[in-house]
């Protein structure tokens, strides 16, 4: 655990000694009011607030020994820190210490995640809260269904299509303890999902989302989700290095693992005894399968994919700007790096595996 | 015991796999420090020109600026001292949207040569490559008496490691 955070801090703290000013506009817009809320309590809640509220507090405990802008920049660096650790309890969970492990390494120095992670920019916040979220839901912690809202819609509120992207996971991973209990726990979850999960978004759509002027919400999903859209969009993804060939070896690292767990599914199947086998046995098989299928590294890995596609998807609906010239829709193939720091993080799971398998072999033997 | 043929096969994999990921790390670090750098780059510019303006803007004084919040951080000494471009866009009541029409901006524009003629605080203009609330003014094919009554008073140039390169001009008005 302790070797991906040692990699992470030196990545970030070797670019903020050498990157002295703070490099995106966005991210002053969002220290500009974390300071209007210091010095003069001005409040604007629009989307980024819960962000803006946490730089603030950042800044206000920090500050006094680092400055202001410094300030910032640590405690962005201590959220993307706290992403590495979560990722790595993450792994753990699925594949063991050497897959979490590989995980947080791969992880910690994705390009944008490092770039980003030294900056007082909302996208690293808003995924560590969002996996913060993830974490909790699986845990057993009685107070995880008022936290979990409270988390989520932090997220949310930041970074409006998290909620697309992470609300499938977060029921998968809140439903999973639920499955042995009876029907009137059953309907009070569902009772409780959708007040707490699903009206708010309802109202969130129409009053802020219904906000938005400049690129209108309406237009994105109705004309968006092409197919050169996410092409496009998977092959940034996927573009680690300028040379092709690397980023072809890189994509089949994901292959791979895909390959590696069909071929285990198969090969767990395929020990579904034969028909002279006694009944009980048979059931007794179909249940230890049913365990593996239904368990956390299964229901991790399906929330992780689920939320690795949707995010493919959303980023092809949500981040490319677009002009509107005579009536037609003139798209910017190019996407801003932030957008992908998420699915990258979440194919580190992808990467790691067949590393993991190969150091675990090896041991084993 | 592990055969030899096995280890063999293990170290192989091991010895591929790992030079992979070696890449895989290299290109991932020198991608986050070019790019940071560049960003740094640019927005070094910004940094430059607003310790320019504190130094030549007196109090009564204003400028006109692009990224408003960028220059709030900066120089939060200049905070009474700076007008946003998009300030412009509010008075004419105009939103920047996706599909802008050229009379709006044009509109904007002139309210902008107006607000120049009559309005004596406005002392310096700084014109940036990246916000769309003062480019898509300064960008329009016009020929009106905007840039006629700017003088170029200061440049801040920058050159990235990918070649791409650009400047903040701060223009004075002519009086």
């Amino acid at each position: 655990m302790v070797i991906p955070l040692i990699i992470g801090l030196f990545c970030r703290v070797y670019l903020i000694l050498n990157c002295p000013t703070i490099y995106y506009f966005d991210a002053y817009t969002y220290l500009d009011a974390a300071l209007k809320l210091l010095n003069n309590g001005s409040v604007k809640f629009s989307i980024g607030f819960p962000f803006v509220f946490t730089l603030a507090s950042a800044i206000k405990t920090l500050s006094p020994i680092l400055g202001t802008i410094d300030a910032s920049r640590v405690f962005s660096t201590g959220c993307s820190l706290l992403i590495i650790y979560i990722l790595y309890r993450f792994g753990e969970i699925i594949g063991g210490k050497v897959l979490g492990t590989l995980i947080a390494i791969i992880a910690s120095i994705e390009p944008y995640f490092i770039s980003y992670a030294i900056v007082p920019h909302n996208d690293v916040f808003t995924i560590m809260v969002a996996l913060l979220t993830l974490w909790l839901a699986r845990s057993n912690w009685r107070y995880r269904f008022v936290i979990c809202p409270l988390l989520f819609f932090s997220a949310v509120l930041t970074r409006p299509e998290f909620y697309v992207i992470f609300i499938i996971p977060l029921i998968l991973l809140l439903s999973h303890r639920l499955r042995s209990h009876n029907l009137k726990k059953k309907s009070i979850f569902v009772v409780y999902l959708t007040t707490i999960y699903i009206l708010p978004f309802i109202l969130l759509l129409l009053f802020i989302v219904g906000s938005y002027t400049r690129f209108s919400i309406v237009e994105r999903i109705v004309l968006f989700p092409t197919q050169e859209l996410l092409i496009n969009t998977a092959q940034i993804i996927f573009i680690f290095s300028g040379d092709f060939l690397a980023n072809l070896t890189f994509a089949l690292l994901p292959a791979i693992t895909v390959m590696m767990l069909i071929l285990s599914t198969v090969a767990s199947v395929e020990t579904i005894p034969t028909k002279r086998v006694p009944i009980a046995v048979r059931l007794s098989s179909l249940k230890e399968i049913k365990s593996v299928f239904c368990s956390y590294k299964a229901l991790l890995v399906l929330s992780f994919l689920v939320a690795f596609i949707v995010a493919l998807a959303t980023i092809s609906v949500y981040a490319y700007s677009y002009k509107i010239v005579d009536g037609e829709i003139l798209v910017n193939f190019s996407l801003t790096p932030r957008y992908i720091i998420l699915p990258r993080i979440i194919l580190a799971f992808a990467f790691a595996y067949p590393f993991s398998w190969v150091i675990k072999k090896c041991l084993v033997e | 015991m592990i055969s030899p043929k096995r280890l063999g096969i293990y170290l192989l994999l091991l010895s591929s796999l790992g030079s992979i990921y070696a890449y895989l790390a290299f290109s991932s670090v020198n991608i986050a420090f070019l790019y940071s750098k560049d960003g740094s780059k640019s927005l070094g510019a910004f940094a430059e020109a607003s310790t320019w303006l504190a130094k030549n803007l007196s109090k009564n004084e204003t400028a006109l600026v692009p990224m408003s919040s960028v220059f709030y951080v900066l120089a939060p000494e200049l905070r009474n001292n700076l007008m946003p471009f998009k300030s412009l866009w509010d008075s004419v009541d105009v939103i920047y949207r996706a599909n802008t029409t050229i009379d709006e901006v044009t509109r904007i524009r002139m309210y902008l040569i107006n607000l120049l003629k009559t309005d004596s605080k406005i002392k310096y203009i700084v014109r940036d490559w990246g916000d769309p609330y003062s480019t898509s003014i300064f960008n329009l094919d016009s020929y009106d008496e905007l840039m006629s009554i700017l003088r170029e008073t200061a440049v801040f140039s920058f050159n990235l490691s990918t070649n791409w390169s650009n400047k903040i001009t701060i223009y004075e008005r002519v009086q």
